[in-house]
């Protein structure tokens, strides 16, 4: 059950979130603009390190691959200074423990909405810098066969973070190439995690108090790192990239880490709505 | 610059702070194996206080026993004895080619034959469902044996089963032998022999590694079936020593109705909730880290003691008679010998 402190501290958070958003939410109401769709489809494969004491002592280590999906355009209000970003992913972890006798699996599930503001040719030609803010849910259940009562793990967070990132927009030969680093980093939100030793048949007969945490950097740390080459052939994207994710927290006297590697690989394109007026536009891409 | 100098090193400072919480790790070693083994236990094992057993002299003691040299099998030797102070049936070391037990109820009788009561009881005819064998014995006294709460008990087979018994004057359990299984079973079975909301027991479980971090204990409760069949008939559950866990909570529960009455041995206890973990070399450790109280209070890790306590005799077990049986049988029909 979520505490009053807890739902005060939500709230805080979201009034300033809101009130942060409208200060810098200048519109570009004057001019009209084209805002094409960025849009990529992602597969990723690499490693995973997990360690959660609620199911285990040792750690685990394996494979993950992953399906994402990431949509970027210029916001409306303020399309030359605003993007935002709409990120889902889904990801399966297949891991073993050290002696190689256990195996863990792990499905999980995210979404992240963030909004950013744009800095245009900073420092050089073709280098944009953009931060913001954002916010993502993800859900995280991973199943230890070889267990029993404590045979599954389930995470789940809403998060608040910061998000920044570079791109620089270049040419390989002909070729337009927007070299991109991405990081995102939550900062506040909630956690659900049971108690030390607490069974899911205690929460099933309806001991169901105390589940969620107002997490911050005290009790989890979580930060996430993009970077993308995203190679233009006209109006397709075909992206070559590297992810990880590090993952730590201490909550309830259980002790969980993740780190996650993977290559990725994409295609999408930018993509345009035309309508039907003849008002004559310009173009604002999302990040090139 | 200096500011922005500052503010950096600031926030690494910060990001340094978070979260930190170092992951303990064990040498793949005998040394490693056993103090994973016993820090395991020391931070999540429930029944210390209850069961007053001094980990830390226990695990100097077996530490002493350890050398670099010795062979897995020795390890495991050391590890299992060590585990045996517990005295907890629900306690095993699990490797591949063995599994430590304090399986105490295998040394007293067994007070049980399903062969008997098979062939001298139901001549080879019963139903069988749900893992569930149920029949109307001769003197009119209905008889279900539940061998395993591991076996998922339908709603639909449980309404076929009471259906069918319904015309019986009164119905025996029959869960000897039965070594536990899933705890909402038992909800599902007990649910059919109570007519309003009836108090379970409660659970406790670890909150820290310390041996007092406990929960306060929470208070749970069984609705009756809605819409389905109810048995409401005197009942008898018959217990033996190998009555253990889930079973012994099934048996604890239906000891505190109004017309149940338990008889035959002392179940094997069991009313820790296991749980699981591993140690570097791959064996598994399952122990209990939560504890469940019976209706009245009570910590039956030990056993529930039954209302009427009988074995099976040495002539009646030599003439294929069921003492515990034939009790239950007496008492339903009036005729308790």
């Amino acid at each position: 059950m979520i505490t009053n402190h807890l739902r005060r501290n939500i709230c805080a958070v979201l009034a300033a979130f809101a009130v942060t958003m409208a200060a810098v939410a200048q519109t570009d109401a004057d001019t009209c603009w084209y805002r094409p769709v960025a849009s990529v489809f992602m597969a990723g494969v690499g490693h995973t390190s997990s360690h959660d004491s609620y199911l285990s002592s040792v750690s685990y280590s394996g494979l993950n691959v992953g399906l994402a999906y990431e949509h970027l355009q210029a916001a409306g209000f303020a399309p030359r200074r605003w993007t935002r970003q709409l990120s889902l992913s889904a990801t399966f972890h297949n891991q073993r423990n050290p002696a190689a006798n256990h195996k863990s699996y792990c499905v999980g599930l995210g979404a992240e909405w963030n909004m950013m503001h744009r800095w245009r040719d900073v420092f050089a030609p073709g280098l944009n810098f953009f931060a913001g803010a954002g916010t993502g849910i993800d859900g995280m259940v991973e199943y230890r066969p070889s267990n029993v009562n404590n045979v599954v793990s389930v995470h789940m967070r809403w998060d608040i973070s910061a998000v920044a990132m570079a791109v620089y927009n270049t040419r390989i030969r002909r070729t337009p190439v927007s070299l991109r680093y991405q990081v995102t980093l939550p900062v506040i939100g909630v956690l659900y995690s049971p108690q030390y030793d607490e069974s899911y048949y205690e929460m099933y007969v309806g001991n169901r108090s105390g589940l969620a945490h107002f997490a911050s950097w005290g009790c989890r740390f979580d930060i996430s790192n993009a970077v993308y080459a995203d190679f233009r052939l006209g109006s397709t994207i075909l992206r070559l990239g590297y992810r990880n994710r590090v993952y730590s927290s201490f909550l309830q006297n259980i002790n969980s880490r993740l780190t996650v590697h993977s290559l990725v690989i994409g295609v999408g394109g930018e993509l345009l709505t035309l309508g039907r007026e003849s008002v004559t536009k310009s173009s604002v891409p999302a990040i090139y | 610059m200096k500011r922005f100098v500052n503010i950096t090193l600031s926030i690494v400072s910060l990001l340094a702070l978070v979260a930190c919480h170092d992951v303990k790790q064990w040498d793949n070693d005998p040394y490693g194996n056993f103090d994973a083994l016993w820090t395991i236990i020391d931070e999540h094992y429930c029944f210390f206080a209850y069961k007053d057993v001094d980990w830390q002299q226990v695990g100097q003691r077996y530490r002493a026993k350890l050398s670099k040299d010795m062979t897995q099998q020795e390890l495991f030797d050391v590890c299992s004895h060590m585990l045996m102070e517990l005295r907890d049936g629900h306690t095993n070391l699990i490797s591949s080619t063995d599994v430590s037990r304090y399986w105490i109820w295998e040394q007293y009788p067994e007070n049980f034959s399903l062969r008997v009561v098979t062939e001298n009881y139901l001549n080879f005819d019963y139903k069988n469902t749900s893992g569930i064998r149920y029949q109307i014995l001769p003197q009119n006294i209905g008889y279900m044996y539940y061998g395993s709460f591991s076996n998922a008990i339908g709603e639909g087979n449980l309404d076929a089963i009471l259906h069918y018994l319904s015309s019986s004057d009164g119905l025996i359990i029959d869960v000897r032998s039965n070594g536990g299984g899933y705890l909402p079973h038992v909800e599902t079975l007990v649910s059919r022999f109570i007519s309003e909301r009836t108090y379970a027991g409660a659970i406790s479980h670890k909150t820290g590694p310390g041996h007092d971090d406990f929960s306060e204990p929470y208070h749970f409760y069984y609705k009756p079936a809605h819409g389905r069949i109810h048995y409401t008939k005197p009942v008898v559950v018959l217990a033996n020593r190998a009555s253990f866990s889930a079973t012994n909570n099934f048996v604890s529960i239906m000891k505190s109705l109004q017309n149940v009455t338990v008889i035959g041995d002392v179940t094997g206890g069991g009313s820790g909730l296991p749980i699981t973990n591993e140690l570097p070399c791959g064996w598994t450790v399952r122990f209990s880290s939560c504890s469940i109280t019976d209706p009245a209070g009570n910590i039956t890790e030990f056993g529930t003691e039954p209302d009427i306590r009988v074995d099976i005799t040495a002539e009646d077990a030599a003439a294929g008679r069921d003492t515990i049986l034939e009790t239950a049988i007496g008492l339903l029909t009036g005729s308790a010998r």
